[in-house]
């Protein structure tokens, strides 16, 4: 299936082909959850923030569907 | 180490020695003891009684990077209780290096009076008339003031609106370019400048009298394994560079909490059209600067400077809160519109955050239409001509309301909140209701330690444990904005051996021992005095509460109200 990702702050620097709008497409198998498609794209956990998937908050192991858009943000501090 | 006191009423300036009672305090300890101690609390902000406090940190001027931070301290024409507005730039290293370690300004020029207060290198002072500048605007002023006075100048002042004596008028100061462009914009206490008859202070630079450090090899080893962690941490040492505090649109959006249309909803659905990243790159393609060092001493370069579209300078530093309150919460999604009234109100000298809510609630009140940038510049632009309107609107939110009989009003003790809508992270309920300071949100940012996706604990739609979390904050944080060390510099002390670095420091300066406990003290003292002020000028525990559009209008999407029950907001500050 393929999914449209939308990567937040810096995270994007490591995707040249990175769309600032639609972001990247990605092809993952069937079935894949949240937590695939951050492996997938080697995030490491410690700069993974909200994951939201068309505007709403889901967590690791929520199962994506093709055509699904996720934005994907970083830990946030500071005021 | 000498306090410098004006006496506007006979123009006499006074030198002396700090005062035992304020030996080794400085910035917001500094500021809010002494208006605590020496300003009539029941006194009118605007009355001769009051007294105008300029504080550098304790650690400003010192090698420690990312010190240039000012306390402004007054009684506030805003809250009616104790203010202390906070504010970078250059003029707090320059202060601390002629060794003046508070500037006390004091009674009121004769009406129709207007003074400039000029401190040379040598750390003299001198009132000069300023006649000539009455009514100019913060750009215009310092560029006179550079030409009369040379270029290696701080300079702190206000424009228009704090000439009028209005309540949501600021102090902006120079940056390191010698733009007005930084402002200690809340409570009013530009007004409260504007009230003594004081246009502008000047400040020479490059002083050499900067206080001692009793330990000056120890201080050196502490600051450097303090820069260390600042620039290794992704947050100061990436993010904030490329992206400014701008970088906060997206995710406090994406969890909806990005208060819209005067907090009728937590999302707003154009975000990406004015979020950090959609700014950074707009910058980039007009040649503009997104990293830029904007204040003495930094070396995160958060600031930016904000372009058109062929390339010429709009304003610095285009910033998160500035974005939410003149995009988001009056649902404008054009971001040059955003752009040219953070520079208004920076040349107007207002505080973009009340400016911006007190435009919202008369949109939300049907005056202008939501989302009709133009109407608001327009609507700021009448602050500085003079208006009834512009009178009304330059007195912030609560005045807005008031002349509308609009009660959808987001303030807490007169100031309105900020960029993050408490219904969606309870945290911040607790912040804004009970700080001494009104509706705030650099008193006690519990964002993270809500928001479990960004590596917080607690349940942010759930009162468990929010007012421990805003009670340590804020205490935590009336110590920083003591000691003067900018807040997105705290990463450099988010580790025990960080924390470490900073007592080393303060023992290192003071040559007295310094340590965990006495941290807590030094954020109790400022919290008691300020609490012990507001007390006195009337404020009791009804005054810690949300207005009641928090507690009863669910906020889409997410449909949550404020749970903090009055019960719970009073236990903050059982210390």
């Amino acid at each position: 299936m393929k999914i449209q990702v939308i990567l937040f702050g810096t995270l994007r620097n490591g995707f040249p082909d990175h769309d600032p709008v639609h972001g990247l497409e990605v092809e993952l198998a069937d079935g894949s959850s949240v937590a695939d498609l951050v492996d997938h794209l080697e995030i490491p956990r410690t700069r993974l923030g909200v994951v939201s998937v068309g505007g709403v908050l889901v967590k690791a192991d929520t199962r994506l569907k093709d055509r699904d858009r996720v934005r994907v943000f970083q830990p946030i501090a500071g005021g | 180490m000498k306090f410098l006191t004006v006496d506007m009423n006979r123009q006499k300036i006074s030198v002396r020695d700090v005062p035992e009672d304020y030996v080794a305090l400085g910035g917001r300890a500094l500021t809010s003891i002494l208006i605590n101690n020496e300003v009539p609390a029941s006194g009118d902000p605007l009355g001769p009684e009051n007294k105008l406090v300029f504080a550098p940190g304790y650690l400003s001027g010192t090698p420690l990077i990312n010190t240039s931070r000012l306390s402004i301290g007054a009684k506030s024409p805003l809250t009616g209780g104790i203010k202390e507005s906070n504010v970078g730039g250059t003029v707090a290293a320059d202060l601390a290096r002629l060794g003046v370690t508070a500037l006390i300004v004091e009674g009121a020029a004769p009406s129709g009076e207007n003074y400039i207060l000029k401190i040379d290198i040598n750390g003299d002072a001198q009132l000069i008339d300023a006649g000539q500048y009455k009514g100019l605007r913060t750009y215009a002023l310092v560029e006179k003031l550079k030409q009369a006075f040379g270029p290696k100048h701080s300079i702190t002042c206000i424009g228009p609106a704090g000439e009028y004596q209005l309540a949501a008028a600021s102090i902006q100061t120079t940056d390191a370019d010698g733009r007005p462009c930084r402002a200690a914009g809340r409570g009013g206490l530009g007004a409260v400048m504007g009230s003594k008859g004081l246009k502008a202070v000047v400040v020479a630079q490059g002083g050499k009298r900067t206080d001692s450090l009793a330990d000056e090899d120890g201080f050196k080893e502490a600051a450097r394994a303090y820069a260390q962690e600042v620039r290794a941490n992704e947050f100061s040492g990436q993010l904030l560079p490329e992206l400014g505090t701008a970088l906060l649109v997206e995710p406090i959006n994406a969890v909806g909490a990005f208060p819209t249309r005067n907090a009728r909803s937590g999302q707003f659905e154009n975000a990406t059209k004015i979020s950090g990243e959609t700014m950074a790159a707009t910058i980039k393609q007009r040649g503009g600067k997104t990293t830029h060092k904007g204040c003495a001493g930094c070396i995160i370069n958060c600031s930016n400077e904000y372009v058109d579209e062929s390339g010429g300078y709009v304003t610095s530093s285009l910033e998160y809160e500035t974005i939410w309150a003149m995009g988001g919460m009056i649902g404008n999604d054009d971001l040059d519109a955003i752009a040219r009234l953070d520079f208004l109100c920076d040349d107007i000298g207002l505080d973009t955050i009340s400016t911006g809510v007190a435009v919202a609630v008369a949109m939300d009140a049907g005056y202008r239409e939501f989302g009709d940038g133009q109407a608001a510049v327009a609507m700021v632009e009448e602050v500085a001509a003079g208006t009834d309107f512009g009178k009304i609107l330059g007195n912030g939110p609560a005045s807005v309301g008031r002349h509308f009989n609009h009660d959808r009003v987001p303030v807490i003790k007169g100031q309105s909140m900020a960029a993050y809508d408490p219904r969606t992270i309870q945290g911040m309920a607790v912040t804004y209701a009970t700080s001494p300071m009104g509706g705030d949100h650099t008193a006690g940012w519990v964002v993270d330690q809500n928001l479990k996706e960004f590596g917080g604990t607690l349940d942010r739609f759930s009162a468990e444990g929010q007012v421990e979390a805003s009670r340590n904050t804020q205490i935590h944080m009336a110590a920083v904005d003591s000691v003067g060390i900018c807040d997105f510099a705290q990463t450099g002390l988010a580790t025990p051996e960080g924390i470490q670095n900073v007592y080393k420091m303060i023992a290192a300066k003071s040559g007295q021992p310094f340590g965990g406990d006495d941290w807590s003290k030094l954020g109790l003292s400022v919290l008691k005095a300020e609490r012990a002020f507001n007390r006195r000028a009337g404020f009791t525990s009804k005054d810690d509460r949300l207005p009641k559009m928090f507690y009863e209008e669910p906020l889409p999407p997410l449909n949550k109200v404020v749970v903090i029950s009055a019960e719970e907001m009073d236990k903050t500050f059982d210390f």
